[in-house]
């Protein structure tokens, strides 16, 4: 009896905390600090709990005019560069890292000036959850 | 070549007599550049205090980065102008040094946004130099992923061995 009580509560437990997690989880934002009027980038982690894939096919912020996912590449003359992608899928029980020389939110024509310690809200665009926010610490 | 204290430069001729710690960047650039600025300053923060050691960074971008959006790019990150010059020209000027310095820079691709503006970025050599007392390259490497400690320690070597 003891040991179906047990088993009975870890399962539960299991339960309420599988359900307590996001299926997309994003966190670790942050971002450079840059002028009013310029761009900059940002950086984060998401990680995707579901076992079907998703694609973020857009990303808003209120913090600049006009925003984009892009990856840094390395050219065959070793010049590196950006491109911006148009979407970016995230496969299923994966997580992906968005970083410095890599992967990035490109965020154009800042509409105020972002100094180390103040925060910008983010939102990425998933295809299957809709509406998923994040807020970023500014970086020097 | 224009720098941020003011003056005009032969760059790199008239910095001869001083060790130089060369960069280059353009200040649209919102990652490797953003990098190896950042690397910089800690650099700076290590030899800084050698005033036979001058810092030097070029940009990439001539056509949008004029003297004044170089010294709000200084302020936003910090760069203590000084013994830290920022340098922009004419197109053909600076291209003069990015050949002198083997650097490439080249519109990558040229995107419209939503606003109908067009915007640009670049693709680029990410390096940064040591120059002598003689104006002689000693030392280059990847910018955006330097060993902050093991650069400072070479730039204070040169410094003091001339």
């Amino acid at each position: 009896m003891m040991r179906f009580l047990v088993a009975l509560w870890l399962g539960t437990a299991s339960l309420l905390w599988a359900q307590a997690q996001p299926a997309i989880e994003l966190r670790n934002g942050w971002m450079y600090s840059a002028d009013s009027g310029m761009v900059t980038g940002a950086f984060l982690v998401i990680q995707n709990r579901t076992n079907q894939p998703d694609t973020i096919v857009a990303v808003q912020s209120d913090c600049a005019e006009h925003t984009e996912i892009h990856t840094t590449v390395r050219n065959s003359d070793g010049t590196m560069g950006m491109r911006p992608l148009r979407e970016l899928v995230v496969p299923a029980q994966k997580t992906i890292v968005l970083k410095p020389r890599s992967l990035h939110v490109m965020l154009y024509h800042l509409r105020r000036t972002l100094g180390a310690g103040d925060r910008c809200r983010l939102v990425l665009k998933s295809k299957r959850y809709g509406d998923l926010p994040i807020e970023l610490d500014v970086r020097r | 070549m224009q720098a941020t204290d003011g003056r005009t430069y032969n760059f790199p001729a008239d910095l001869r007599g001083k060790v130089v710690v060369v960069s280059f960047i353009y200040t649209h650039c919102p990652d490797i550049c953003r990098m190896t600025i950042g690397r910089m300053l800690e650099v700076w923060e290590k030899v800084g205090s050698d005033t036979g050691i001058v810092f030097a960074t070029v940009t990439l971008d001539p056509a949008r980065d004029t003297l004044g959006a170089l010294r709000d790019y200084a302020a936003v990150w910090g760069i203590p102008l000084g013994r830290w010059l920022l340098l922009t020209g004419t197109i053909a000027d600076v291209e003069r040094v990015h050949e002198a310095f083997g650097v490439v820079a080249r519109k990558s691709y040229t995107e419209r946004l939503p606003s109908g503006e067009e915007v640009y970025f670049v693709d680029h050599t990410d390096a940064v130099f040591l120059l002598d007392r003689q104006g002689i390259i000693r030392d280059r490497r990847e910018g955006s992923s330097l060993d902050v400690a093991a650069y400072a320690e070479r730039v204070q070597q040169l410094a003091k061995s001339e």
